[in-house]
């Protein structure tokens, strides 16, 4: 691991990595992508066959009363008209 | 602090009543709670609501084989009307408006919750130091982590504030804290509880467990629960049968078998000795005691990394300040929360678990070293330590 690796993955995670503790989280992502390599160890050809993906559970598709809107209004901070508001996350300035 | 056999049958038998029940503990909490920090939210007059419910029940005729026992339910475990925060303050708030099959199921039987347990965020942990609003001690030794991420509902029932308390386990989040607090911890069979209102951390691996005194006592709380479940496509058809009297059935003429790859270098010498004389006990009741070999068996951690931080990443994606959780004044699509100096948090997802879920391995020792020093105390030296034994 390099210290541009380690601030690349800081960045995508969204954390503020001072320099001094670099040298700690090198040696530390070194060990987690050992230990995790150790998987190469395994030969291919003693795993089995991928099974079948289990056919997916289905309940009668028959109309019932939801939760309610009451429970979900409870839990947004706020609403307009009906709806829960959000913040923006496309378009420009509002 | 009394069984939950004999709550049920004193209950039962209306020589106690669940409302009598619901007042001692809520009183057992608010004297020692204090120094443990095993609850986020204690709800009183729900509490003693659901009690008196459970003695009208009782005083119409009903049967019920939980009657009023009261039940500590951790923090990711939706209990309609109480918080889940999941130790969390991204959730800070959140109430959900509906019962967990689980829960709904333990109610139904006569149990009553009394409050909502502490954990590590989000279950990411095995020490409850994860926690965003203060870390569990260990009721043993108030110096030392109780484990996690389900330490508050371990610690809990170690301290005798309740008789039992659900969990959940990914990579050992109920088997380790029990390991740790001295109780037992038991992760069902994935499939064998409904996972319905446990907010999700790796679902290919999440099971919701009890956590007790005794395993007659784990028996119970399971066998309250367990069944299949229309909410949770996963939940296994297969009839849950007698575990109260499998519990109860002597080991005579078992035959158990010792994983020989769980004796590592990193298993210390007193958790090794307890073990083993554990395993003794077995032996001088009649079991039959052999060891195993599963050579891939140390590929399991790997593994469970791999699976766990995939699965995590897709089920905390809905974090996101839309759907749920706190958004920033002025988000963009990408960076959608601030830039945070907590590098721990990014630290313990990837190093922080604790052993690996395996439903091959019947008997091993839960965790390889002791309950480590609490937070606070605790050097960096002795945390360095922690995930090397947790990683070997």
């Amino acid at each position: 691991m390099t210290s541009d690796e380690v601030r690349r993955v800081a960045e995508l995670a969204r954390l503020v990595v001072p320099e001094e503790e670099l040298p700690g989280l090198i040696s530390q992502m070194e060990r987690i992508v050992a230990h995790v390599d150790r998987l190469r160890e395994l030969p291919e050809e003693l795993l089995p066959d991928p099974e079948l993906p289990a056919e997916t559970v289905l309940r009668a598709d028959a109309p019932a009363e939801g939760g309610g809107d009451r429970e979900l209004e409870a839990n947004a901070k706020t609403m307009a008209h009906g709806h829960v508001v959000v913040p923006r996350v496309v378009g420009g300035a509002p | 602090m009394r069984s939950v056999e004999e709550i049920a049958a004193a209950v039962s038998s209306r020589t106690s009543s669940a409302q009598e029940v619901a007042r001692d503990t809520l009183a057992g909490i608010a004297q020692l709670d204090g120094a443990l920090s095993c609850f986020l939210s204690i709800d009183e007059a729900r509490t003693l609501a659901c009690a008196r419910e459970v003695d009208a029940r009782v005083a119409a005729g009903e049967s019920l084989s939980l009657a009023g026992v009261p039940v500590a339910v951790k923090d990711n475990i939706a209990v309609a009307g109480r918080p889940a925060t999941c130790a969390s303050r991204i959730l800070e708030g959140f109430v959900p408006g509906y019962d967990a099959t689980a829960v709904a199921r333990l109610q139904a039987a006569g149990a009553v919750v009394v409050g909502k347990t502490n954990m590590d965020e989000f279950a990411m942990g095995s020490s409850n130091e994860n926690s965003a609003f203060g870390p569990v001690r260990n009721p043993w030794d108030h110096e030392r982590v109780p484990g996690g991420s389900s330490g508050g509902s371990a610690a809990a029932v170690a301290a005798r504030l309740v008789p039992a308390a659900l969990g959940s386990d990914t990579g050992g989040s109920v088997r380790q804290p029990g390991s740790l607090c001295g109780v037992v911890g038991f992760k069902p069979s994935y499939g064998r509880v409904s996972r319905y209102g446990l907010i999700a951390f790796a679902s290919s691996l999440d099971q919701i467990g009890p956590l007790t005194r005794t395993v007659g006592e784990a028996a119970r709380i399971y066998e309250a629960m367990a069944g299949s479940d229309t909410r949770d496509s996963t939940s296994c058809a297969e009839p849950v049968g007698d575990p109260v009297g499998a519990a109860s059935r002597s080991v005579f003429g078992m035959r158990i078998g010792l994983l020989a790859e769980a004796f590592t270098d990193g298993l210390d010498a007193d958790v090794e000795k307890n073990f083993r004389a554990a395993v003794g006990v077995l032996e001088g009741l009649g079991a039959t005691v052999s060891e195993v070999s599963v050579p891939r068996a140390p590929y399991a951690i790997p593994i469970y990394y791999v699976i766990a931080n995939a699965e995590a990443s897709a089920n905390l994606a809905r974090f996101d300040g839309l759907r749920y959780g706190p958004a920033a004044t002025r988000p963009s699509l990408l960076p959608s929360t601030a830039p945070t100096a907590r590098a721990g948090s990014a630290r313990r997802s990837s190093a922080g678990s604790s052993w690996a879920p395996s439903r091959f391995l019947p008997a091993t020792p839960t965790r390889t070293t002791v309950a480590p020093p609490a937070p606070g105390r605790c050097c960096r030296a002795i945390s360095t330590r922690r995930s090397a034994a947790s990683t070997r």
